[in-house]
């Protein structure tokens, strides 16, 4: 479905063993390979947006235990940032699941340890649902930020214009 | 409020940091950033590094300062140097402590706030409530609520009541200067004046106080000493010298015309200001009241609006003004 446009930028760190991953949104592959510290990528949409990021080159192989069974190497990364339209999502981030291919679920973690896959659902334009997600708290619980959003929308067009 | 959003698009502020600029951008009661001000601040600050300080300067700031006002009337007071108008109003606070202190709605919030902190009787002046002997009437002229001139013929009642008065004229500088300024009442007690309305130098905090030739408090003890701030002192005294009292008055009274022309807004005596009807109302004293921590229904407050930021983005304004229906 044709909308506008998101901008959508990723950012990992410790990563180890260079994992492999996937970005889907809607199930519509954006990236695949390398786990780099920065990932961006763009999509097209209106409304909801589930946003995916799949561990794809894990294997059993990649884990090393000692005689205890403590892990001593492992292939892993982390996510550490998401950013919308240049809007970091700071704590939203943690507002998704990472779902093993086991089927366990793991709320909140941005820990790509098992092989599955990391899910968040946003929507576009990310800024109306931004500012709901995070309350105001730029400006306490002021209401109609909607009428407000509409006349930073419209100076944004306006700049372009004059 | 479409053009306060303007300013902070084209400053490339995100919604979030837009949202808040707009919402206070066109409040308060900031001085004009006038760029040859400025300059002029600037070089007075390095030239006071460079000179032997003496006292003359302090001095010479505040005997030439009613001259730079204009109003002859000021030679029946002493003048002393004022850290702002607000040395002035605490010395008058604390002179008539056991007054019980007065002014009308919509004056400035911070004797509101000093009144209300300290437990001091005070009250607005109503019909209901009238001035009575044993008050002390604080006093903006022009008022603090418009910037606006009007008639001060409460002086009579003060003179025959036998209250003091104390006269703030910070925003005199920003006006026309035509006004009533006999001030031949001896019920006057102080009249305060600042350069922070004026111009943007409000953290140096420059002012002159004219007091009742009988008042020998403790603010006019340190003028006597020369116990002030001689680097504030120095740039009053440099920009008295080199600007008129009606300096940004004679700049901006066109752009201040234009400005409430476009936006339905009166203007004010005052060139800082605009005074907008209930479609104003999200630039209230809401957000004022709240940094003072004081909870006045906003109703009572016209919607004074600052024009600084329009003034500071006039290029911006006169594209705004080419593409945007009225």
């Amino acid at each position: 479905m044709k909308g506008s446009k998101m901008y959508i930028q990723l950012e990992f760190d410790e990563i180890n063993k260079s994992p492999e991953c996937a970005v889907y949104a809607n199930n519509e592959l954006l990236y695949t390979g390398q786990v780099m510290n920065n990932i961006n990528v763009n999509y097209e949409t209106q409304g909801s947006v589930e946003l995916a990021i799949e561990f794809t080159n894990k294997s059993p192989r990649d884990t090393l235990v000692d005689s205890k069974g403590i892990i001593v190497e492992d292939k892993n990364f982390t996510l550490t940032k998401i950013t919308i339209d240049y809007y970091d999502l700071e704590e939203l981030v943690w507002e998704s699941n990472y779902v093993a291919n086991d089927g366990n679920v793991y709320p909140s973690c941005l820990f790509f340890g098992p092989p599955g896959k990391f899910i968040i659902n946003l929507e576009n334009p990310i800024l109306p649902w931004f500012v709901q997600k995070t309350k105001h708290k730029y400006n306490g619980d002021l209401p109609n930020w909607e009428e407000d959003y509409r006349y930073y929308y419209t100076a944004c067009n306006l700049l372009k214009q004059i | 409020m479409l053009f306060s959003y303007l300013i902070a698009a084209n400053k490339g502020m995100s919604f979030a940091d837009a949202r808040h600029y707009a919402r206070y951008a066109l409040q308060g009661s900031r001085a004009i950033p006038d760029h040859s001000v400025h300059n002029t601040v600037t070089e007075a600050i390095r030239e006071y590094s460079n000179i032997p300080v003496t006292f003359d300067h302090l001095n010479s700031f505040v005997e030439r300062f009613k001259d730079w006002l204009g109003i002859p009337a000021l030679n029946h007071f002493d003048a002393d140097f004022s850290s702002g108008t607000t040395q002035a109003f605490d010395s008058f606070y604390f002179r008539h402590r056991y007054k019980k202190f007065r002014c009308y709605i919509g004056e400035y919030f911070y004797h509101l706030k000093n009144w209300e902190s300290n437990n001091v009787e005070w009250s607005f002046i109503t019909k209901e409530n009238p001035l009575t002997e044993g008050d002390a009437l604080v006093l903006s002229y022009p008022f603090c609520d418009t910037g606006n001139f009007y008639n001060i013929n409460v002086l009579e009642e003060c003179c025959s009541k036998n209250i003091p008065v104390l006269l703030d004229m910070c925003y005199y500088p920003l006006t026309n200067n035509d006004c009533d300024s006999d001030f031949n009442y001896k019920c006057i007690d102080t009249i305060a004046f600042s350069l922070s309305k004026v111009f943007p130098v409000a953290n140096y905090r420059i002012g002159v106080r004219y007091t009742n030739k009988n008042v020998y408090d403790g603010q006019k003890l340190h003028h006597s000493i020369n116990y002030n701030n001689m680097l504030s002192a120095f740039i009053g005294l440099r920009l008295i010298d080199k600007y008129s009292v009606s300096y940004i008055y004679d700049i901006y009274k066109h752009k201040q015309k234009d400005i409430c022309n476009f936006f339905k807004l009166i203007p004010s005596d005052s060139v800082l200001f605009g005074i907008g009807d209930e479609s104003w109302d999200i630039y209230s004293r809401r957000n004022l009241l709240s940094v003072y921590q004081l909870t006045y229904d906003t109703s009572m407050f016209c919607n004074r609006i600052c024009l600084n930021p329009i003034y500071e983005h006039w290029n911006l304004y006169e594209r705004f003004k080419n593409v945007y229906p009225t």
